[in-house]
């Protein structure tokens, strides 16, 4: 009956698709300028309830993170996306994987890459693409690969998009000092597909909304292999033991609206649910507001709440016959908040501007941004990130 | 979870019925084609939506990180 229900409905909008005018309406075409973004970040966090020592001690993590993007366009609907970034991170949880501290675990970095491409028919209203990507990790590899497609209607003011990607990953398992040779792992694979479906709308000429959810499964070794588990009724602890597939379904609306000249109003909402037992919700909302042609500042506010996984109890309550347990307070129940200030300086002709020699291009320095902002937790741990972004056009 | 997508479904039919009557002319998006109007996450905001899926166990529905790095630290 339900299946009945839902073909009678998917029918219904490719019916309506079809019948919607077009009036001769054709999408905007690629830019004949390459965007060179440059984004760079620094964060750190503290806290006292890591998961590596079985829900306490230090958790505190400094990332520095890099990321370059490059989008080309071949030609007025063809275009090259690639993105190169390098984060390197220092854990002071992850250097208790032994109990030799200021071993090789405290500094690491992790590499990744992807490139796509993205096909415009312009009559049509129809994008499509694909990518492909990578990562790595000193115990941790990551491959992956996305299709996209979107389709816009009713003369740009409504689109359809959606997209799927797969990531292939494999461990390669560090175990707690003691128990090694104690322990082992079902397998040292995890893989994750997901489906996400995203419906925007114009809803006047300064208000616009979109409808997303998302299906993520999960499937392999979902536990991380060098997170202690501590039991009220034996000494020894154990290593972390989740199960072997997850399934996750995020939930999500935006509604962005101009009031004024000067001002945006961004909201975001999303309701997530998993079969690991936490449901949340995550409310953000951001102001932009344009102080003159070239300046814009944006405060912005995020409130997340979760219910806690059904495998999460604190440090030495799980007893050792239950199958599955964790003491990774990610999956406790949590409120958390986000608070900070974004800039941005985008003058009408780039900060900086050249002549590329033997060529009729000019290289700009486009717009440069600046974000701050502090995170906090109520389980005890607290962030603080700030990052820049600069972008260049050829 | 099959009602949940049910009525999903049937938001996303009654928004579009209900919307797309609404027809802005490309000249009269001067507000909507405002950067910061865009219905997506801020590429700089990509690093904070990493973080946070790390730290907590909700991710995914904002283009973020879904797969691909542990996570573990």
């Amino acid at each position: 009956m339900i299946i009945k229900k839902i073909y009678f409905i998917i029918s219904f909008i490719a019916i309506t698709f079809c019948t919607q005018a077009q009036d001769g309406y054709q999408m905007k075409p690629n830019g004949n300028y390459s965007d060179i973004d440059f984004l760079s970040s620094y964060y750190a966090q503290d806290g006292n309830n890591a998961a590596v020592t079985g829900g306490v001690g230090t958790e505190e993590l400094t990332d520095f993170a890099n990321i370059l993007v490059v989008s080309v366009p071949l030609d007025s609907t063809q275009s090259i996306n690639a993105t190169f970034g390098l984060d390197i991170y220092s854990s002071a949880s992850t250097d208790n994987i032994d109990n030799n501290r200021s071993s090789a675990s405290v500094m690491d970095a992790r590499k990744y890459g992807n490139i796509g491409y993205t096909k415009k028919l312009l009559s049509k209203g129809f994008t499509y693409g694909a990518r492909v990507g990578f990562s790595g990790e000193y115990d941790y590899t990551s491959i992956n690969g996305g299709i996209n497609l979107a389709k816009e209607l009713n003369n740009g003011n409504t689109e359809f998009a959606f997209s799927a990607q797969a990531f292939i990953d494999s461990w390669k398992p560090y175990y707690p000092s003691e128990l090694r040779g104690e322990v082992s792992v079902p397998t040292t694979s995890r893989n994750s597909y997901n489906a996400q479906l995203t419906y925007s709308q114009v809803l006047s000429k300064r208000l616009q909304m979109s409808l997303s959810v998302e299906a993520i499964f999960m499937d392999g070794l979902l536990s991380t292999p060098f997170h202690r588990v501590y039991f009220i009724d034996q000494a020894t602890p154990d290593i972390e033991r989740l199960p072997s597939n997850r399934l996750k379904i995020p939930l999500a609306v935006r509604l962005n609206y101009k009031p004024t000249d000067k001002l945006v109003v961004r909201s975001y909402y999303r309701f997530y649910t998993d079969d690991f037992g936490i449901d949340a919700h995550t409310f953000n909302l951001e102001l932009p507001y344009h102080i003159n042609d070239n300046w814009t500042v944006a405060p912005f506010y995020r409130f997340h709440t979760q219910t806690g996984s059904k495998y999460f109890l604190p440090y030495a309550v799980h007893t050792s016959s239950e199958e599955f347990y964790t003491s990774d307070y990610d999956l406790s129940e949590l409120n958390s908040t986000k608070y900070g200030l974004g800039i941005a300086y985008t003058p009408l002709y780039g900060l900086a501007r050249a002549k590329v020699p033997f060529t009729k291009k000019v290289f700009m320095f486009n717009s440069i941004s600046l974000r701050v902002s502090r995170y906090t937790r109520d389980t005890g741990l607290t962030g603080y990130g700030a990052s820049i972004g600069m972008n260049f056009r050829l | 979870m099959k009602k949940i997508i049910r009525n999903l479904l049937c938001l996303f039919l009654l928004s579009y019925t209900m919307t797309s009557c609404v027809s802005v002319a490309a000249y009269q998006k001067m507000h909507l084609n405002d950067k910061d109007m865009a219905l997506g996450d801020k590429k700089l905001e990509s690093f904070e939506i990493n973080f946070q899926a790390y730290r907590e166990g909700a991710a995914g529905a904002n283009g973020g990180k879904v797969g691909g790095g542990c996570g573990c630290n």
